[in-house]
C-alpha cells in the first residue's frame, strides 16, 4: 500500500521532470545542449530533440551569386545572380519540373555548409565534388567580360518573399578561372 | 498517476528553471560590471557618444604601457591573466568596447569597426592626458577581432604608439583565404544570432561552459570568463560587432594600413596547425610595420593563447620583449602627443570607481 503511494508521487514528477528537460533542450543552437550532454547513451533518445528527424529542416532559399575579378584580383564587379528563383504559383504544388534544378543547388549547398567540422575522407571527397560541381555550373552561367579572367562564387540564403529581411552570406568560394 | 500532478509538476519545473535561469542572468549581468581587483577604473565619453571603461593598474613612472583589447564576445576579463605574468614595472589599461561590461554603447549609427577603432584612440587619449601610461612607450596589443582594431587604430593615432603585439589575430581577409575559417564561420553566425535573445531569458545556464572554458581551468579568472558568457550585454555586443564584421570580412575586408612602428604577431598553435594558410596572414601583418616577430605559443589554441595558465606566460613573454624593443628605440623620447580627440568633439574622463 505504502508502495503504491510512493509510485503514485514519483511517477509523475519523474515524468514532469524528464518532460521539463526535454522542453529546455529543444534550443536550435546545439551549444545549450548541456542537459542533452547528460544522456549517456550517446544517442540523443532518452532526451529528444527536435532535430532528431529533420536536423536542418529548409525554410530559405539558396543563392549563387558571382562576381568577376581582374588577373591581379584587386577589382571585382558587383555580385550578380547566377540564376533567379522561380517565384511560387499554387499549380507548384501538384506540377513544378523548374524546381529540379533548384533541388539539385539546394543539395549541393547543403553538402557544403553542413557539417563543417566532418574531416573523414568521404565527406572530403564530397565536399571537393561539390565545389567543382558549382564552378561548372556557374561557369556555364556567367556573362564574361574582357579584363577579368577570374570569377569567384558567394553562397548566399534569401527567404525569396520577406524582401525587408537582409541575405545571409554563407560562403565565399576561391577564385577560379573564367575560362579553365 | 494524475493527469493534474503531471501538469502541475511540469509547470511547477519550467517556471523554475526561468526563475532559475533569470537569477543567473542577472548575476551575471552585475557580477560583469565590476572592477578588476588591483585596477583602477576610469571613464571617457567619446565622440562616438559611447561611455566607455577603462581600467589601469601603474607601473613604473618612465616605464612602458601596453593596452589591451580583446577580441569578440571578450572583455578586459580575457587579459587579467596575461597582466598577471607582466613585470610591476609595466603599466596595463584593459578596456572594454561600448556594450560590454560597465562600457555603455551611445552611438546613435548603425556599428561598424570604425567606432570601436575611434573609442579606442580617444581611450589612449585620455589615459595620455591624465598621465596614466607611464611615460614610457605605449605598445597596444590585441586579441583575435582586437588584433584587427588595435592594428587600425596604430595607423589612427600616429606617435602615440610604439609597436603592436597581435595575437592570434583576426585578419580582415581570412574569410576569403581560408577555406575551413568560412565553414567555421557558419555555426558562429547561428550561436550569435541565437545567443543575445537566449541570454535574456538565462539560457546562459544551459550552456555547456565546462567544455567551452576547459581552456581556462584552474585560471584564477575562470569563474569571471564563465559569468561574462550569460551576461546580455556581452551576446548583443558581439552579435553587433559579429553582424558588422562578418559581412565585411566574407566582402574581403580593406588592405592593412601601412604602419611606421614594429608589428609582432603572437600565434597559436592550434591555430597555425590547423590552417597553415593563416600564416600568410600573420606576415603580412608583420610587413605592415617597420620589424617585428611572429612567435608560436607551444600547446595554445585560440582562446588558450590568453586565458589559458601554461600559454599566458609565453603571450606575456612575448608582449615583454616587444616593449623591451620599444624601450631601446630612441625614437619613443620625442613622439608627440596629437590630438585624435579634436575630430570627435568633446570628451571628458571621470573617475568611475
Amino acid at each position: 500500500m505504502k508502495a503504491a503511494a510512493v509510485l503514485e508521487r514519483a511517477v509523475p514528477a519523474v515524468l514532469a521532470g524528464w518532460f521539463v528537460a526535454s522542453v529546455l533542450s529543444q534550443h536550435p543552437d546545439r551549444s545549450y545542449d548541456k542537459l542533452r550532454s547528460m544522456d549517456k547513451t550517446g544517442t540523443g533518445i532518452l532526451i529528444p530533440n527536435w532535430r532528431f528527424f529533420a536536423p536542418n529542416p529548409a525554410v530559405e532559399d539558396q543563392h549563387f551569386l558571382y562576381r568577376l575579378a581582374s588577373e591581379d584580383r584587386s577589382e571585382h564587379t558587383e555580385w550578380r545572380e547566377v540564376y533567379s528563383i522561380t517565384p511560387r504559383k499554387m499549380a507548384h504544388a501538384f506540377w513544378f519540373p523548374g524546381r529540379r534544378m533548384e533541388k539539385a543547388v539546394f543539395d549541393v549547398a547543403s553538402t557544403l555548409v553542413h557539417n563543417p567540422g566532418a574531416m573523414t575522407p568521404l565527406h572530403q571527397e564530397a565536399k571537393k565534388a561539390a565545389y567543382r560541381l558549382v564552378g561548372d555550373f556557374v561557369r556555364r552561367r556567367i556573362q564574361p567580360e574582357p579584363g577579368y579572367p577570374l570569377f569567384q562564387v558567394m553562397l548566399v540564403r534569401y527567404s525569396g518573399y520577406d524582401h525587408s529581411e537582409d541575405p545571409k552570406y554563407d560562403m565565399v568560394f576561391d577564385y577560379e578561372r573564367v575560362t579553365p | 498517476m494524475t493527469g493534474t500532478s503531471f501538469t502541475r509538476l511540469t509547470a511547477a519545473g519550467l517556471a523554475a528553471c526561468l526563475a532559475a535561469g533569470l537569477a543567473h542572468q542577472n548575476y551575471a549581468t552585475v557580477m560583469s560590471r565590476t572592477g578588476h581587483r588591483g585596477f583602477e577604473r576610469r571613464r571617457v565619453r567619446c565622440g562616438t557618444g559611447n561611455i566607455v571603461d577603462y581600467h589601469v593598474r601603474r607601473g613604473r613612472e618612465g616605464g612602458p604601457a601596453v593596452v589591451c583589447e580583446a577580441g569578440l564576445m571578450s572583455t578586459s576579463a580575457a587579459w587579467l591573466l596575461v597582466a598577471d605574468h607582466l613585470g610591476p614595472d609595466v603599466t596595463v589599461l584593459l578596456y572594454d568596447r561600448a556594450g560590454y561590461r560597465g562600457s555603455l554603447r551611445r552611438c546613435p549609427e548603425d556599428y561598424s569597426l570604425n567606432e570601436s577603432v575611434s573609442d579606442l584612440t580617444e581611450v589612449l587619449a585620455d589615459a595620455a592626458d591624465a598621465r596614466l601610461l607611464g611615460g614610457g612607450p605605449c605598445v597596444l596589443a590585441g586579441h583575435s577581432l582586437g588584433g584587427y582594431l588595435v592594428h587600425r587604430a596604430a595607423a589612427a593615432a600616429p606617435g602615440r604608439v610604439h609597436g603592436l603585439v597581435l595575437v592570434d589575430p583576426t585578419h580582415p581577409r581570412e574569410l576569403l583565404h581560408s577555406r575551413r575559417q568560412r565553414e567555421g564561420s557558419r555555426g558562429v553566425n547561428l550561436t550569435m544570432k541565437l545567443g543575445p535573445w537566449s541570454s535574456v531569458f538565462g539560457a546562459g545556464l544551459l550552456i555547456d561552459k565546462k567544455g567551452l572554458f576547459s581552456f581556462a581551468e584552474g585560471s584564477p579568472y575562470h569563474r569571471k570568463l564563465r559569468l561574462e558568457g550569460s551576461a546580455p550585454s556581452t551576446w548583443r555586443s558581439a552579435r553587433r560587432e559579429w553582424d558588422y564584421s562578418y559581412a565585411f570580412m566574407l566582402d574581403g575586408g580593406r588592405p592593412l594600413d601601412r604602419l611606421d612602428v614594429p608589428v609582432s604577431v603572437v600565434a597559436a598553435e592550434g591555430t597555425v596547425r590547423d590552417t597553415p594558410e593563416h600564416r600568410e596572414l600573420y606576415e603580412e601583418y608583420l610587413a605592415s610595420g617597420t620589424g617585428g616577430r611572429i612567435t608560436t605559443v607551444p600547446g595554445s589554441n585560440h582562446l588558450s593563447v590568453l586565458g589559458g595558465t601554461a600559454c599566458a606566460p609565453h603571450t606575456a613573454e612575448a608582449i615583454g620583449q616587444v616593449l623591451a624593443d620599444a624601450a631601446a628605440r630612441p625614437a619613443h623620447g620625442a613622439r608627440e602627443v596629437h590630438e585624435v580627440r579634436e575630430a570627435h568633439g568633446k570628451s571628458e574622463s571621470e573617475e568611475a570607481a
